[in-house]
């Protein structure tokens, strides 16, 4: 009879354990999803649940607070997403909170995080409906690498044609190296002056040989009385006149066109204007520069990431394998 | 001795349509079937009126729960190390051995805690049960006991069967605690990880569509092993030879039950969207 | 129990007309047989021809096919069970071997059918029967001992010890000298004498024994073919000159 009471304390122990374990084990997994305490439940919409579904972990800054309940689809475009908070937590969380989805890990479940939004509101209460952001998935991100990349493709191409365009431009590069113009317009102002010194120089001859006319001396006297000449004279005079009329305006005109370089210099219009003088456009062509570069190496940072992801890590592994041996026998890539 | 034969399905077969016969191992195979059906069909019957086998019933708890503890025990704590230790070079290979014991936890709380413990739990206590009855068979002991206004079925087969149902859980659930703590040793022999990081992450990764099926598969197979036990000893051939068979068919067919009853009740929970 | 010996006719087993077969084979076709009180009646007859089964149709292990069965009056094979649990309190059964149960101490082995029979005893009282039936049997020492520990003339006294726990009215003695040596056989029957003289009972004794019959017997039935062949005392029987009668007694 001893021995039989001691075999049930046995049993006894035995099948308490047994339960207790049991009760533990449910109460630690009913815990993370919220089945015992009390809970409120909130509410969010979203375009996009990106696989959540009911029992996924709901954080508040990081921290445990809470499950989905349900996932609802509203209309084509929005999903209303159930959340139960624990009643501890929903007093410290505020009604201008944002939801947002994100992952546990890179590959693991989905989660909703809740962080603090901007400005001051009251704690959410049973019923509230919170913002929802939308956020970054690794689709999405992988999405915006392609625009960005498609984007500093393009960028670069524009720049390449840019460059190409100018180089291939005589013009340009002439007015820029402008020691040529310079002479030319130098040679211009002297060939103008001396074409006026010289005609100086034949109006005071033909002073003295009307003079000489006057006195009747040498020939000049023949050719006042010969008609012939006296026309032909005339002529030749009208000539001289219109010739250095035509001198005055050669040398008004060229007064102009330096006038116009000079004045379109100082105002800053026209393209050698902005090549020459604007300072705005010197940093605008190195900001663009640093632009390129800067997505560059965020792009190498991206190509980083994503060659560490693990998912694509297989794919550049065998690129690089491929680029290894390809240099091992000296081929080009 | 009670020799009842009671008339077959082939035996219909044999009288309407004389001269189509299965093969002789093929018509034993659906006769043991039909039989075992019909002890369990009985179990059912007599297991719930009176009277009630209680002192046996708990007799039988105790050897068959609690003398099961130490092997059972052993067997889970060593399946969790080595189930650790095997499955760490994998996960270092995706570089996610912080999930080692989320995966070790559901692993040994899914399926190998149940199917494992039912195994050795269909070595130790059908083996034993089917030798017990066969011998009690072959030396009377069963007529004695209908003898002395006792029901053998009642007395020897439903508190053995009750019991084997309701310890068999019972087992399972600290044979899963001895090999959680195994897989504990077995994250920490490479690593330091704390314990309560460790069950953190266990059971952050367990949800009740792990816990629950597996509990309740486990009353399956304990019910499995019970009755087929008692079924070999029960229906026992003479002789000394006749017991060793029974105990050692007790074995081969309850061990299989726990694999077919496993393959259902994976499907069973795919089908309560459980999984 | 003084009641018992006073009806010396009183007629407590009453088979007419019993067949029982297993698939095709026959064992026993039409086979009559009448104990009296205090008697002891010895069934004689080759192995396998149907002794054991005669027996176990009398205290309802199996049912027979056809016929009549009456125990005090009452229809075996007609009865629900707890009618047959309560006749069989009234009836031990000493089995070919023993069937004490092995897992069980030699008292719990006699406190099984005491309990199991609804009989309200104080553990006192109970201990107080276990001792005299051990002692009736001459094993007072064995009650805290195992079945496998003892030799097999002590299990055999210690089976008959258990079925006389119950003071039954009727036994029924499964080839109870078979598998003993001569001198614990003839040990066994002198015990199964003593106790009908002591309790009164009525029983019936299968057996291919002739020492133990020769010892135990009042009447002796002989089963041959599935029928009670020939009945008489012992030295009528061995007087006979029918050759079937004969080839048991040479």
């Amino acid at each position: 009879m001893a021995e039989s009471r001691i075999n049930n304390l046995k049993l006894g122990i035995f099948t308490i354990a047994g339960i207790l374990f049991l009760v533990i084990s449910l109460y630690m997994i009913g815990k993370d999803q919220n089945l015992f305490g009390s809970n409120i439940l909130i509410s969010t919409r979203m375009r996009n649940a990106g696989g959540l579904v009911s029992g996924n972990n709901v954080r508040y800054s990081g921290i445990q607070v809470g499950t989905v309940s349900e996932v609802n689809l509203l209309s084509d475009t929005s999903i209303e997403i159930i959340m139960l908070i624990n009643e501890d937590a929903a007093n410290k969380i505020l009604n201008t909170s944002i939801a947002s989805l994100g992952t546990e890990g890179l590959i693991g479940n989905r989660i909703v995080n809740l962080i603090a939004g901007p400005g001051t509101g009251r704690p959410i209460r049973e019923g509230d409906v919170i913002m929802g952001k939308k956020t970054t998935d690794t689709d999405q991100m992988l999405e915006t690498l392609s625009t960005t990349n498609q984007n500093a493709a393009e960028l670069s191409s524009e720049l390449l044609t840019a460059v190409k365009r100018l180089n291939g431009s005589s013009g340009f590069w002439r007015i820029i190296e402008n020691d040529t113009l310079a002479t030319d317009l130098t040679t211009t102002l002297q060939n103008i002056r001396k074409a006026s010194e010289n005609t100086n120089m034949l109006t005071s001859d033909m002073n003295g040989m009307l003079n000489d006319i006057k006195s009747g001396n040498g020939s000049a006297g023949k050719i006042l009385f010969d008609t012939t000449l006296a026309t032909q004279l005339g002529e030749a005079l009208s000539k001289l006149n219109h010739a250095a009329s035509n001198a005055a305006a050669l040398t008004e005109k060229t007064d102009q066109l330096l006038k116009g370089i000079k004045h379109d210099i100082e105002s800053g219009n026209g393209p050698a204007n902005s090549i020459l003088k604007d300072s705005g456009m010197v940093v605008k062509l190195h900001n663009t520069l640093t632009n390129v570069e800067n997505s560059t190496a965020a792009f190498n940072d991206n190509m980083k990431a994503l060659k560490h992801n693990f998912l694509l890590r297989g794919y550049f592994r065998k690129q690089e394998k491929i680029k290894s041996k390809d240099s091992a026998f000296g081929k080009p890539k | 001795m009670k020799i009842i034969r009671y008339p077959t399905f082939f035996d219909y077969i044999e009288v309407n349509y004389n001269g189509m016969k299965l093969p002789r191992t093929t018509q034993k195979f659906f006769d043991e079937a039909g039989a075992i059906s019909r002890f369990t069909g009985r179990f059912f019957h007599e297991a719930f009126r009176p009277r009630y086998e209680i002192v046996e019933f708990i007799n039988q708890c105790f050897i068959i729960g609690y003398r099961s503890l130490p092997l059972v025990g052993l067997t889970g704590f060593i399946m969790g190390l080595v189930l650790t230790m095997q499955l760490r070079p994998s996960l270092v290979d995706y570089g996610v051995e912080s999930e080692l014991p989320a995966m070790v936890g559901i692993a040994i709380i899914r399926e190998i805690g149940p199917v494992l413990t039912a195994l050795i739990f269909a070595g130790k206590i059908g083996s034993s049960i089917g030798a017990e009855l066969g011998s009690m068979k072959v030396t009377e002991q069963i007529d004695a006991m209908e003898v002395s206004g006792t029901n053998p079925y009642k007395y020897l087969v439903v508190t053995r069967v009750l019991a084997t149902t309701l310890m068999l859980p019972l087992l399972v659930l600290l044979g899963d605690a001895i090999s959680l703590y195994g897989a504990f040793m077995g994250v920490n022999i490479k690593t330091n990880t704390s314990f309560t990081l460790y069950y953190t992450q266990v059971f952050d990764a367990l949800a009740f569509s792990d816990v629950i099926p597996a509990f309740v598969k486990s009353f399956f197979f304990g019910f499995a092993v019970g009755i087929i036990g008692c079924f070999k000893g029960f229906n026992s051939s003479k002789g000394t030879e006749g017991v060793g068979r029974s105990a050692n068919s007790a074995v081969v067919v309850s061990s299989l039950m726990v694999f077919v009853l496993d393959l259902l009740a994976v499907q069973v929970t795919d089908l309560l969207g459980l999984n | 129990m003084e009641e018992r010996s006073l009806n010396k006719t009183e007629v407590v087993i009453s088979i007419r007309k019993l067949y029982k077969a297993f698939g095709t084979n026959a064992v026993l076709k039409g086979f009559d047989l009448d104990l009296n009180r205090a008697e002891n009646l010895a069934v004689l007859g080759k192995s396998g021809s149907g002794k054991s089964v005669l027996i176990k149709c009398i205290i309802g292990l199996l049912k027979p096919d056809s016929g009549i069965i009456n125990v005090f009056n009452e229809s075996i094979p007609e009865m629900e069970q707890d009618e047959l649990d309560h006749i069989r309190a009234r009836i031990g059964f000493l089995f070919q071997s023993n069937a004490l149960y092995d897992s069980m101490t030699v008292r719990e082995n006699l406190a099984f059918p005491l309990r199991r029979h609804w009989i309200e005893k104080s553990q006192t009282k109970e201990l107080e029967l276990i001792e005299e039936a051990l002692e009736n049997v001459g094993l007072a020492h064995t009650l805290n001992m195992m079945p496998v520990e003892l030799s097999g003339g002590m299990r055999k006294r210690i089976a008959l010890a258990r079925t006389l726990i119950l003071r039954p009215e009727i036994i029924l003695y499964d080839e109870p000298t078979t598998g003993l040596d001569p001198i614990t056989g003839k040990e066994i029957s002198e015990l199964m004498v003593r106790i009908q003289e002591k309790y009164k009972t009525s029983s019936i004794i299968i057996s291919h024994d002739m020492n133990c019959i020769k010892i135990t017997a009042d009447r002796i039935t002989l089963l041959t073919d599935g029928i009670a062949y020939a009945t008489g005392s012992y030295d009528e029987l061995k007087a006979s000159d029918d050759p079937v009668v004969k080839q048991f007694f040479d």
